[in-house]
């Protein structure tokens, strides 16, 4: 659906894909319509992942009334700290504008430790703490500097296509659900998780950010009949409704 | 007359072993159905709107079987009002008001009195399924020297903080409905949704690995009455944030802190009643024990994202969780830590 919206609005010439570069790293690529007094919204998906897997949050934020742009970050982020520095160029290429960010997976961890100037952030699968026990997060022995994707199995992360990635940015996952904890970041967030979500489920995400001060957390079985895997979380209505909900609360 | 044909009843259902009728100091009824081995005695308690058969549906889904075959004496109760009780005779005022608290200070205390006198062991070790973890940890705080030697408690939620429709709503829905009744009739809705699969999304709520006809025979012979007062208890942790007692005072989560008998707790990752994220707070209060936590779930390796049920009855159960709770019990002290 989202993929067939995309190519409506190309071949009616309806969509501006507009792009403001930040750096050589970062770039923001305006989807959809363009809308200059709407309130922006940049829409991420994580190393490792293809990027088109969030067309249809875009859709469904364009729809829902707000800018969705999408980050796309050079071929040449190959460690975390590149992918850091690259993050934070957001507020270079929107300085003075107020915005929020919506992320799907690791790079929303990404998000949170830059602490970037964004209004509000939706965290969508994104894990803020360790694991709670071992599991078969690993790379292959053999990996080289680049690896094929997650480093988890791809039949736990349900329908989630996956591109080849950085192995120090694979490194910094395994970290991620090793041993770090985020902090407390000065944007408003809200937190989706699911327990079927091997990456993020919710140990690794509402119990590292109980002592937030401005946070909100929606468990996705708490609200429907499914589960979602880490992949299904990009389809699932119920992630959209919450997102668009928490992006039109009127300002504290 | 109904609590004489109960008690008939849950003979002639008896699988195996005896089954021993007591008196609560409170004076309500429990019973314990025993499965004997020369070894050390073990209890096993079940878990809300169930009963003993929890532990013992059948001939593969059983953790009775499993660990009396390993020598264990194995016990297993029925609180009141729940599997062979359910006829004896009390009060309506009485018990629409059972709570967690009741089967915590009165149930559990007269179960583990028995079974020590019975055996003339001196300590025996426990394990719970879900609001059988809850159970123990009240009689814990008000006992503090029960004499536990080891702990297994399966899929038992303590921390209630970030409520979610299931911890509210479902909970409010069941104290709505009980109003109109001293208890919800959990067994017959049970039973017409075990043979017609109503259009509900309970099987999912319940389980994820278990197969028919497990699922029809749990139907039918496990679901047991829920009663006004243990939902009332437990609707208060979605207003309070954690398990209290009944008149809202005493947080139980801390009552954990001081226990000092090694426990391994179990959650299942496809669980939607006691999630792992919640169940893990009943792991992490537990800060004087020799500890242990363990998430059944295809990524931890096992074959199955375990749900609520499937972890005492799940078709992979005897294979992957059974030697765990084996395995903690039988393990020295040395070993755990």
């Amino acid at each position: 659906m989202s993929t067939l919206f995309a190519s409506y609005l190309l071949l009616s010439g309806t969509m501006f894909l507009s792009e403001a570069v930040a750096s050589e790293d970062l770039h923001v690529v305006d989807a959809g319509h363009s809308f200059e007094r709407r309130h922006r919204v940049l829409v991420a998906s994580s190393p490792g992942v293809n990027p088109m897997v969030t067309l249809r949050w875009e859709e469904a934020l364009e729809n829902g009334g707000f800018d969705a742009w999408r980050l796309s970050l050079g071929s040449n982020v190959d460690t975390p700290e590149r992918l850091f520095r690259a993050i934070s160029d957001v507020e270079k290429v929107w300085a003075n504008t107020e915005y929020s960010i919506v992320a799907h997976g690791y790079i929303g961890r990404f998000f949170v430790d830059a602490n970037v100037g964004a209004q509000r952030m939706v965290l969508v699968g994104a894990p803020l703490g360790p694991q709670v026990t071992d599991t078969r997060i690993g790379l292959p022995p053999n990996a080289g500097v680049v690896v094929d994707g997650l480093p988890w199995p791809a039949e736990l992360l349900g329908r989630l296509p996956q591109v080849e990635l950085p192995r120090a940015i694979a490194e910094m996952y395994l970290q991620f659900s090793a041993s770090s904890v985020a902090d407390d970041p000065d944007a408003e967030v809200l937190l989706i998780s699911s327990g079927a979500d091997v990456v993020a489920p919710p140990e690794c995400v509402r119990l590292p950010s109980l002592d937030w001060t401005d946070r909100s957390f929606v468990r996705v079985e708490g609200v429907g009949p499914h589960s979602s895997t880490h992949g299904d979380l990009l389809r699932n209505p119920i992630v959209e409704r919450q997102m668009l909900r928490f992006l039109r609360k009127p300002k504290k | 007359m109904m609590h004489w044909f109960g008690i008939l009843l849950a003979l002639a259902a008896e699988p195996k072993g005896e089954v021993h009728f007591l008196t609560t100091e409170d004076g309500a009824q429990v019973a314990l159905h025993h499965r004997p081995a020369d070894g050390p005695p073990v209890l096993l308690v079940h878990g809300i709107s169930s009963n003993y058969r929890c532990w013992d549906l059948e001939e593969g889904r059983s953790l009775a079987s499993t660990l009396q075959r390993a020598g264990r004496d194995v016990w297993l109760l029925d609180l009141r009002g729940h599997g062979a009780t359910k006829g004896a005779k009390s009060p309506y005022w009485s018990r629409r008001g059972w709570s967690v608290d009741d089967y915590g200070r009165y149930d559990l205390p007269a179960a583990i009195d028995f079974v020590l006198k019975k055996t003339e062991a001196s300590e025996l070790d426990y394990v719970g399924h879900s609001m059988g973890g809850l159970v123990v940890t009240v009689a814990l705080a008000h006992r503090p020297e029960l004499p536990l030697d080891r702990m297994v408690i399966l899929a038992t939620p303590m921390d209630f903080t970030d409520p979610d429709l299931v911890s509210t709503w479902g909970l409010a829905l069941g104290r709505t409905l009980g109003f109109f009744s001293s208890v919800l009739p959990s067994p017959l809705a049970a039973r017409i949704h075990g043979r017609f699969r109503l259009p509900l999304p309970v099987d999912e709520m319940l389980f994820t690995d278990l197969s028919s006809p497990a699922r029809e025979r749990m139907y039918d012979e496990i679901v047991s009455p829920l009663f006004l007062g243990e939902l009332r208890q437990l609707w208060a942790t979605s207003e309070h944030a954690y398990f209290m007692d009944e008149d809202h005072e005493q947080r139980y989560i801390e009552e954990l802190s001081s226990v000092r008998v090694p426990t391994r707790v179990i959650a299942g990752r496809g669980d939607r009643i006691a999630p792992v994220d919640r169940v893990y707070g009943f792991y992490s209060a537990l800060h004087s024990a020799p500890k242990d936590f363990v998430v059944a779930g295809k990524a931890t390796g096992f074959s199955a994202d375990y749900g609520h049920l499937d972890l005492p009855l799940g078709d992979h159960a005897e294979a992957e969780i059974y030697p765990l709770v084996l395995e903690w019990l039988t393990m020295d002290e040395e070993e755990s830590k």
